[in-house]
């Protein structure tokens, strides 16, 4: 039977974290009242021209430049041209003629040998967003969104399966966030993707005719139209037919796509050169001022932590998965904290509390510098790692010193062996069929007993005097 | 004394010393509007009361002591595609009746800080396009010199106000000699300055890359005035010259000073322009290098290059561009929809809106400039007329090294009757043969008055200049007018109180 080798392109759209709109200095904040940040500009008002966010060009040129793009040294805006209501010019300002970066890559995580080509990238606005009022039966628009920076990263068709694309959708997503040029959050949005494939008989070279997927909400559903059409594609072949060259419209719930009526397929644009916006000069002077003001990159900041702070290979790739993680290191790190120490507490404590609370972690307000004492109070033994935990769930809500709270409260360590000798002592005494255990033998007895001293006293008594005393204690009941 | 008579710099000046109140030239001109606007139909809306009390305003601030502009208190008319938030802003179209701005175009802030009274916006070709302002969804305006002629277009509404009277200056708005032509036909000094000296924002837009906003006036040293008060580099407008401050302290100066002589300036004359136009035309062109001479000028001879490109690139570019600008007037925000639009699909909508809402010469633009636009047509087409325009862009900068300006003719004749080449757009084009480089190159080009023909319709000259050297075109006009009157002709019906 014959085999096929599956070709996937991606067209990534990502919104920018600017403060303003691309062409006008309307908020680009998400969720506000619809209408409300908006202007004659980004209205496209009779009269109302367009002027470049300088932002806008400096974190694009951050990406090309993180992507080994070669930069257009004068790059040009051209309008693209179609009717739509969420469309109040009628024409989308974009770039075809001379995006700002072309000819770069991006290496994959999973797949080391896989060196995406990015054919390029180009700037754009986005237009505003159209809903049906079903009791009105009336469509409404919310301008809004209508000039809000985009990003538009077209790879090369050098991808080969779904894991592949997720794989590059990831590395990309991340590297966005690292980058500070996008928060990349696909529930509102800012990162969108469109999916060319195509499908060849596995050794041959020609690429075959590819089809545009849209409407995908989720790195999942990404996966899945993938898969799904390359299957669509290789039956069609097997079965004598022949691939349109279409766009095609993906159904999460449905788990199909359909294609688009052909009259969508047959846009022409008509771009042309923007005439109210000049040529923008991207000079050395102005990319040598991005190059040095670059943030980190994750794959930096993952081998720095290994080299300079001796986390583990693990740590360091579990600390670099998204911005907030890796600056709640470094700022606690700045604090004084114990690198070890922080690592452990964010991977474990941290994470923990985000799973119960079901939300992010970026959603704790929990400050570095609190973090930070709470975790030197452990390492001084101020603290039990146990009352640690106690008092981390409750700064989640409350914004204390954790140093006063312990203070006031009363929970630092108990250290006082006499206190502790008794305090075992009275457990063992209490605890007979558990002594019993042990003494014939049982190990995990003595684990109970620990924890029932821990217990008594709330968490606070020394782990290490505890565990010796205990010991202690036993081997003379021993001896009658 | 006649107040309508005076050129706007000395009304000004009367007002800045309380020899007259700004009220009294409002009503003045209040007075001649309504009694003259009907038949002319120069203006498409004005407002006794908001022209009122706009004069107050500014009377108001003058007897404080503020300094405002030599033209403080003059009342000046505005071109209706220039955005206002005192006036609806329609651009003589159907599409556009009722609509208006939230904000005001740069021009009409600078305007207003200079202490201008507007008095209403004028009658155009619909959103620009068309020679005639036959295209207005109103009905065309009325050359004052003759009724039965146009005043010219796009900007005929400006013309016709400031020839008969009704107003002491206007703007106009100039992508193929949309100011100069009117200016020509109805005997003003108008001027298209350098692309990017006057800010675009809130000028609705024909096409992007030749608009220019300019003034429409009585002399030279009106125009002048004016320049210094709308000229600002706009942080709005990304096409703006950062050149506008230096401009402001010459333009002035360049129309008041006296005893000027031209000696040492070279003014170049091409012989084949001349050969192509109308006898009379040619004859006040040839009187006007005379004057020049006089006064000191060296004439030399000049080739206007790719004369027979310069119409058909200035066409597909304009085009183009206003097949892109125009496309919002879609019937979702602007225009009529339709009453069964809720059963249509959407491009069914769209197809009603903009069949209903724009007129036939509109529609010819965008179609032409959404064809040339398109896939397999563009290369061809739109890419080739950028490469004729950059040509042309480097042959005059190449010719006129070492010259000043040149000067032609603004048409090959008089203002034609009305409705004269109706069903003949081409013979209407090629009739913007002298004033399109201009606007292709960027160049600043001023038309002023050199004489009366035969039939008592005025005759231009014109003068194109070097990008940014608007206020030597100034200065040389002012010179001229210095020594010719023919600026200080008037039709007869701009008699005071005279129904037009
Ligand atoms: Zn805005």
């Amino acid at each position: 039977m014959t085999t096929y080798e599956t070709i996937i392109g991606l067209e990534v759209h990502t919104e920018l974290q600017t403060d303003s709109k691309i062409f006008c200095s309307c908020s680009t904040r998400f969720g506000q009242q619809p209408n409300t940040q908006c202007c004659p500009v980004c209205l496209g008002l009779p009269g109302a021209l367009p002027v470049l966010n300088r932002q806008v060009a400096e974190l694009a040129l951050r990406l090309c430049l993180a992507t080994d793009c070669s930069i257009t040294p004068v790059t040009r805006f051209d309008r693209k041209n179609y009717f739509y209501p969420d469309l109040p010019k009628a024409y989308q300002i974009s770039q075809l003629h001379e995006p700002i970066g072309r000819n770069g890559q991006l290496c994959l995580k999973d797949f080391p040998e896989r060196v995406v080509r990015i054919h390029e990238i180009h700037m754009e606005e986005d237009a505003g967003k159209l809903t049906h009022d079903p009791w009105s039966d009336q469509s409404l628009v919310d301008y809004n969104r209508c000039g809000v920076p985009l990003l538009e990263i077209v790879s090369e068709p050098d991808l080969r399966s779904a894991e592949e694309a997720l794989d590059y959708l990831a590395t990309l997503r991340k590297l966005l966030m690292f980058l500070g040029v996008s928060d990349c959050r696909m529930e509102q949005g800012s990162l969108r993707a469109d999916v060319n494939v195509s499908v060849r008989k596995t050794g041959t070279q020609a690429l075959g005719t590819r089809t545009e997927m849209k409407n995908m909400n989720s790195f999942k559903a990404i996966g899945r139209a993938i898969i799904h059409e390359s299957q669509r594609q290789i039956d069609l072949l097997n079965e004598g037919g022949m691939i349109l060259q279409e766009t095609r419209r993906w159904d999460e719930n449905k788990e199909m796509s359909f294609a688009m009526r052909s009259k969508e397929n047959a846009q022409d644009y008509r771009y042309f050169p923007d005439p109210d916006l000049p040529p923008v000069k991207l000079d050395k002077a102005w990319i040598d001022r991005v190059r040095q003001n670059m943030p980190e990159r994750p794959e930096q900041k993952q081998s720095r932590y290994q080299h300079e702070w001796r986390l583990s290979a693990y740590e360091a790739e579990q600390l670099t998965d998204e911005p907030f993680l890796a600056s709640l290191l470094e700022q606690t790190i700045a604090c004084g904290a114990n690198p070890a120490d922080v690592s452990s507490w964010i991977l474990g404590e941290w994470l923990q509390a985000c799973r119960s609370g079901n939300c992010d972690a970026s959603d704790l307000s929990v400050q570095p510098e609190s973090l930070a004492k709470l975790l030197e109070m452990i390492r001084n033994n101020v603290i039990t790692r146990t009352t640690a935990r106690s008092v981390f769930t409750y700064m989640l809500d409350h914004q204390i010193d954790p140093e006063s709270y312990v203070r006031e409260h009363g929970l630092a360590m108990v250290n006082d062996l006499d206190d502790l000798k008794q305090m075992v002592a009275s457990v063992l005494e209490a605890s007979e069929q558990s002594v019993k255990d042990y003494l014939a033998g049982k190990e995990k007895a003595k684990t109970y007993l620990i924890g029932q001293v821990m217990r008594k006293s709330r968490g606070k008594a020394n782990p290490a005097h505890v565990n010796k005393l205990v010991e202690e204690l036993l081997e003379q009941h021993r001896q009658p | 004394m006649q107040l309508t008579e005076l050129s706007a710099w000395q009304l000004g000046d009367l007002i800045r010393k309380k020899e007259i109140r700004a009220l009294d030239a409002a009503e003045a001109v209040v007075a001649e509007i309504k009694t003259k606007n009907e038949k002319l139909n120069a203006f498409l809306s004005y407002d006794e009361a908001v022209i009122r009390s706009q004069a107050e305003g500014v009377q108001e601030k003058l007897d404080a002591g503020q300094v405002l502009s030599p033209l403080a208190g003059v009342p000046m008319a505005v071109k209706d595609n220039i955005s206002t938030r005192l006036y609806p802003t329609t651009c003589a179209s159907d599409m556009l009746q009722g609509y208006l701005p939230p904000y005001d175009a740069t021009v009409i802030e600078n305007l207003q800080q200079a202490g201008a009274v507007i008095t209403g916006k004028t009658n155009m070709d619909e959103f620009a396009m068309g020679c005639s302002t036959e295209t207005s969804f109103r009905g065309p305006a009325l050359n004052p010199w003759n009724q039965g002629h146009t005043p010219g277009g796009s900007s005929g509404g400006s013309a016709a106000a400031v020839a008969a009277g009704l107003s002491w200056y206007a703007l106009g708005s100039d992508t193929g000699g949309s100011i100069r032509q009117p200016s020509a036909y109805c005997n003003l000094t108008g001027l298209k300055p350098s692309y990017g000296l006057v800010s675009r924002y809130g000028l609705i837009a024909y096409a992007s890359s030749l608009d220019q906003i300019g003034p429409m006036a009585r002399s030279a040293r009106d125009c002048a005035a004016v320049m210094d008060c709308i000229t600002s580099q706009d942080s709005k407008d990304s096409t703006s010259s950062d050149h506008s401050t230096a401009f402001k302290a010459s333009c002035y100066e360049a129309t008041t000073g006296f005893n000027i002589s031209l000696k040492g300036r070279k003014i170049a004359l091409p012989e084949q322009a001349l050969a192509q136009v109308d006898p009379a035309v040619r004859r006040a062109v040839s009187e006007t290098a005379a004057v020049f001479k006089d006064l000191g000028a060296d004439i030399v001879p000049f080739d206007l290059p790719y004369q027979d490109a310069s119409v058909p690139v200035y066409y597909l570019i304009a085009c183009a561009e206003a097949s892109g600008n125009l496309a919002r007037y879609d019937g979702v925000q602007y225009g009529r929809q339709p009453d069964n639009g809720h059963e249509m699909d959407l491009t069914a909508f769209y197809e009603h809106n903009r069949s209903a809402g724009f007129g036939k010469e509109v529609k010819r633009r965008l179609m032409l400039g959404t064809f040339v636009l398109s896939s397999g047509y563009y290369d061809a087409w739109y890419l080739k007329a950028l490469k004729m325009r950059r040509m042309i862009i480097d042959s005059y900068n190449e010719m006129m090294r070492g010259i000043d300006a040149v000067l032609m003719p603004v048409t090959p004749s008089a203002a034609p009757p009305l409705y004269q080449h109706e069903d003949d757009p081409l013979a209407r084009y090629i009739s913007d043969t002298f004033t399109v480089d201009a606007n292709l190159t960027g160049r600043p080009a001023i038309a002023f008055p050199c004489g009366i023909n035969a039939g008592g319709l005025p005759v231009g000259a014109q003068l194109t200049g070097h990008l940014l050297a608007d206020d030597i075109l100034l200065g040389l006009v002012h010179a001229y007018q210095t020594q010719t009157s023919h600026h200080e002709k008037r039709p007869s019906s701009a008699r005071k109180g005279e129904p037009a």
